[in-house]
């Protein structure tokens, strides 16, 4: 237990107490080496804990500390409170004194009696959701380094302390919002999270980057509104049982109530409001404005993640109600209007926002389909989510620093000016939906029991077909180059760049091929306390380039039918893949000899002329413009009112249905 | 059924060509002309083979590999009847390395012509992934395989059969929809994806149009796949269908092509899907 103890210190106060040296140590090689240790143990302790975590979740009793937690409560809010009173922001400081009200109600009148409850738990999905945050997140912690000493090199000199303090800190509040069972830490972790988030986006102190870190704030105290209205029910209403998160999924409390349901659509709305779905998506848009690590951080590793991670948590105790298929809705016109929206983007990280909001969307829907092999597909998705999220983020960031632009149509033939990087993100842009990548495992697992919800299809249908094409579109940006385009290769980037990139792109096709040990070692464990195991053994076929994944779901499994409901055919796919990648090159070597000439552009190609200039009708020489298309005139401003509208629609329909 | 499928992928290049060359015989034959000869298509592709190979990317060859690569396995995915959702993506995969391949040239025609690819698939896609939905409410998994034992797909899903009647033109790239690639010469735009792809890689590039035909006709005759004459019919009636479609038509316009997808093809399979799980017997 002592371990668990080392353990825990080293998760939630180590990062605290680099923080704290390196804020009052600014020297850059300390800095650089306390984060490159604080790297490595919280990499190295998320390996410990899945070799150490078994099925049996291990349970804390820290109530000593409960006092602590709500003065740091108070502490917070009171904060906020400030910020709100310092911008004259009206609606937060409502917002924020309604929260006060209820936590010291809570304290003083309800005083709920914690005691015999445990504070802290760590069980398998604990374990999954903490490989990510830290094993993800240490990398990017290693790109951020180099990431924020380059960047002082072309922007105005500024006290990055702060920023190193903050995204920091922001370590421990993720991991305290990993173990946390007692709901009053959640919640104090929860407003840490969004402190942190805070203080970084409006880290660059422009009028953009305080706009944005105000709408973060208001976002997320909306859900923070709404986790302190979930506390007051379970207290006054449920009983004081259910203030540990573990019994409320466990639902050993009486039958469920309407209170109860409430409750728990409120706790899922603050997830809403954390993973940014329709209508709360803007505040992650707005959150482009801070450095790049920052976003990388907040849409892959953490944040987003976190309000992910209490809706699947809280699925087993929303199952088989009308409020799980209504959480479905949510995620998926989240999913169908964010790939929508995303089509119509030419800024490059506006691209990657809307396509974190649209798998976060499809999260949601994978938890409120709540069938094992749905749920099995949503810890997949955010598994694989984090890691090609952080490798594309952090390689736009990059780019960004080289061509000092984030829009896709400035990137016009990037494989041609910075190949290293070029060829980093169509990798990751490939991962995102292509087989046989961990995205597309997760995705085609959720779709295999989709039927589940047939009201929700087209939205699915959609949404996929959309997701495809603005991935697409944006590739084939990175390859095509006005006709001539001259070809510099000599663009060389740092080893500190390439290895946080390589080792995100390593995990990606590791786990990709891996899936099926990943599903049974790390999903299947996860959710096994709930839901059946939705794997079986296709006895004698798991050999080599015929491997098969079988899926079947025992809760769809209808009748007599005498055929499994859907196989992935993962090693007929990757020896699909082996041969995209060897054959041209033994194709090349066979018969070498390849000449290579001009474009073809409909009229004579300029002699003696600059790249691309054509000879047209008169003599006249045009100059060939290429571009992508992007449809700003439908999908215009407007569409986002009314795809936000269908988002607070979804929303008022949840809170509708938990009438028991 | 092994042995029937391994049949099936190696006879595939040959009956895709078999069927191009068909499609031009009796299209000339349609436009009062005498035509080429049945094997025009293998002619074509040996004489391509044989020309120097000029390219104007170093690029685009992997992409055309690719694209065949895909394909093939598509169609292997098919064959075997796998997880028709898996196929799906394959094919998908396939195509998005088409249009990668025609971007990769540099030629302001390849350009538009794999934008509007990217639109064909945007039209074509969201009936096949309905497809899939259909074959498992049907049969109870997604194993394409099953329709050999279940009755046939076509008389519980008319309307999904529609459907796949409209995309299927739009697969073939035959008019109304040869948007990002026509064999039409009063075309405005043709050949676009391919335009500068030539000699070796244009006739690779041709082989995976074969299998691609082959695919989109064995969709057809999985809704009726047993006995096997009658899905044969039926994607040769299919077939046919579309030839003249495509000598009646002209082409139409991009916004259109997608527009009717998503209201009138989305439509047709939703209320033939809704029927079915309505009344399904638990």
């Amino acid at each position: 237990m002592s371990s668990i103890n080392t353990f825990l210190i080293t998760a939630l106060l180590l990062p605290i107490g680099v923080a704290l040296i390196n804020y009052v140590w600014p020297a850059q090689p300390i800095r650089r080496f306390l984060l490159i240790v604080l790297a490595a143990v919280l990499a190295g302790s998320a390996v410990w804990l899945h070799l150490t975590i078994g099925l049996e979740p291990i349970r804390l009793d820290l109530a000593g500390y409960d006092r602590l937690v709500f003065a740091a409560d108070l502490i917070l809010l009171a904060y906020f409170l400030s910020v709100s009173i310092r911008r004259g922001h009206q609606p937060l400081m409502l917002i924020n004194l309604l929260q006060l009200a209820v936590l010291i109600y809570l304290e003083l009148v309800v005083h709920p009696k914690t005691a015999g409850l445990y504070t802290l738990t760590i069980d398998r999905l604990s374990v999954v959701m903490y490989l990510i945050a830290a094993g993800v997140g240490s990398i990017i912690l290693l790109f951020t380094l180099c990431y924020m000493d380059e960047r002082a090199d072309h922007t105005k000199p500024m006290d990055s302390r702060p920023f190193f303090f903050w995204f920091t800190v922001f370590f421990a509040a993720m991991n305290g919002i990993i173990f946390s069972d007692n709901l009053f830490w959640l919640y104090f972790f929860w407003e840490a999270t969004t402190l942190c988030s805070f203080q970084l986006i409006g880290f660059e102190d422009t009028e953009e980057a305080r706009r944005s870190a105000m709408r973060a704030l208001f976002f997320n105290s909306i859900g923070g509104l709404a986790f302190a209205g979930a506390l007051i029910l379970l207290l006054t209403q449920v009983g004081t049982g259910a203030v540990s998160l573990y019994n409320l999924v466990n639902s050993d409390l009486e039958t469920i109530s309407t209170p109860f349901l409430t409750a728990v659509a409120l706790l899922a709305l603050a997830g809403f409001t954390k993973a940014a779905l329709f209508p709360f998506q803007n505040w992650l848009l707005g959150a482009m404005v801070a450095p790049t690590p920052v976003s990388a951080l907040l849409h892959s590793s953490t944040m987003v993640k976190a309000g992910v991670y209490l809706v699947i948590r809280l699925a087993p105790a929303y199952t088989a109600v009308l409020l799980s298929s209504a959480i479905a809705l949510a995620g998926a016109v989240t999913f169908f209007a964010a790939s929508l929206l995303a089509f119509r983007e030419e800024n490059a990280k506006r691209v990657l926002a809307y396509s974190t909001v649209a798998n976060l969307g499809l999260i949601v829907v994978c938890a409120g389909t709540n069938t094992p092999l749905a749920l099995n597909a949503a810890i997949l998705l955010m598994l694989f989510h984090a890691l090609t999220k952080a490798l594309l983020f952090l390689t736009t960031g990059a780019i960004e620093q080289r061509i000092g632009s984030r829009s896709i149509e400035n990137m016009a033939g990037l494989v041609g000016r910075v190949p290293g990087l070029a060829y980093f993100l169509i990798f990751g842009a490939l991962a995102m939906f292509l087989p046989p990548f961990g995205m597309l495992i997760g995705k085609w697992a959720f779709f295999e029991t989709a039927i589940r919800e047939p009201l929700l299809l087209p939205f699915f249908v959609a949404g996929s077909t959309l997701t495809v094409l603005f991935w697409t579109k944006w590739i084939g940006r990175l390859l095509s180059a006005p006709p001539g385009a001259a070809e510099e290769s000599g663009n060389q980037i740092s080893r500190w760049y390439q290895l946080p990139l390589a080792a995100l792109g390593m995990l990606i096709i590791a786990g990709s091929l891996g899936c099926e040990a990943v599903t049974q070692r790390l999903s299947v464990p996860a959710l096994i306390m709930w839901y059946p195991s939705p794997l079986v053994d296709l006895p004698g076929l798991n050999l080599g380039a015929f491997a098969w994944v079988p899926f079947f779901n025992p809760a769809l499994h209808v009748g007599q039918s005498p055929y499994y409901e859907g196989i992935f055919p993962i090693g007929l796919l990757i020896a699909a893949v082996a041969a995209t990648l060897f054959l041209p090159w033994i194709a090349g070597r066979v018969q070498p000899d390849r000449r290579t000439d001009s474009v073809y552009l409909g009229g004579a190609n300029a002699e003696n002329e600059p790249a691309g200039v054509y000879l047209s009708a008169g003599e006249q020489p045009s100059q060939v413009r290429l571009g992508g298309y992007y449809f700003p005139a439908r999908l215009n401003r407007r569409l986002d009112f009314w795809l936000s509208l269908a988002g607070l629609g979804a929303i008022a329909v949840m809170m509708g249905v938990v009438n028991v | 059924m092994m042995w029937g499928a391994l049949l099936l992928v190696l006879a595939a290049p040959l009956a895709g060509g078999l069927i191009v060359g068909a499609d031009r015989v009796l299209t000339a034959r349609l436009q009062g002309r005498f035509g080429p000869p049945l094997l025009q298509p293998f002619y074509d592709v040996i004489k391509l083979w044989n020309k120097d190979t000029v390219v104007t990317s170093g690029r685009q060859s992997f992409f055309v590999y690719a694209h065949l690569v895909w394909m093939l396995t598509a169609l292997i995915l098919l064959a075997t009847g796998q997880d028709f959702l898996v196929f799906v993506f394959a094919l998908a995969a396939a195509e998005v390395f088409l249009t990668f391949a025609g971007f990769s040239t540099h030629s302001p025609y390849s350009h538009i012509g794999s934008s509007r690819e990217l639109f064909q698939m945007l039209s074509a896609e969201p009936v096949l992934l309905f497809v899939a939905f259909a074959l498992y409410v049907k049969n109870g998994t997604f194993l394409s395989g099953a329709v050999f034992r279940e009755s046939p797909l076509l008389f519980s899903y008319p309307l999904v059969f529609l459907a796949v009647l409209y995309i299927l033109t739009i697969k073939m790239r035959k008019s109304p929809f040869d948007i990002s690639s026509g064999a039409h010469a009063h075309q405005e735009l043709v050949r676009g994806v391919t335009t500068d792809i030539s000699g070796r890689y244009l006739a690779l590039t041709e082989i995976a149009h074969w299998l691609e035909l082959v695919i989109v006709l064995y969709i057809v005759y999985l809704f009726w796949a047993a006995p096997w004459y009658a899905g044969v019919l039926l994607a040769a009636a299919a077939f046919g269908l579309e030839i003249i479609i495509d000598n009646l038509y002209a082409r139409m316009r991009l916004d259109w092509m997608v527009a009717a997808s998503w209201t009138v093809g989305f439509t047709l399979c939703l209320v033939n899907l809704f029927f079915n799980i309505a009344t399904r017997k638990l």
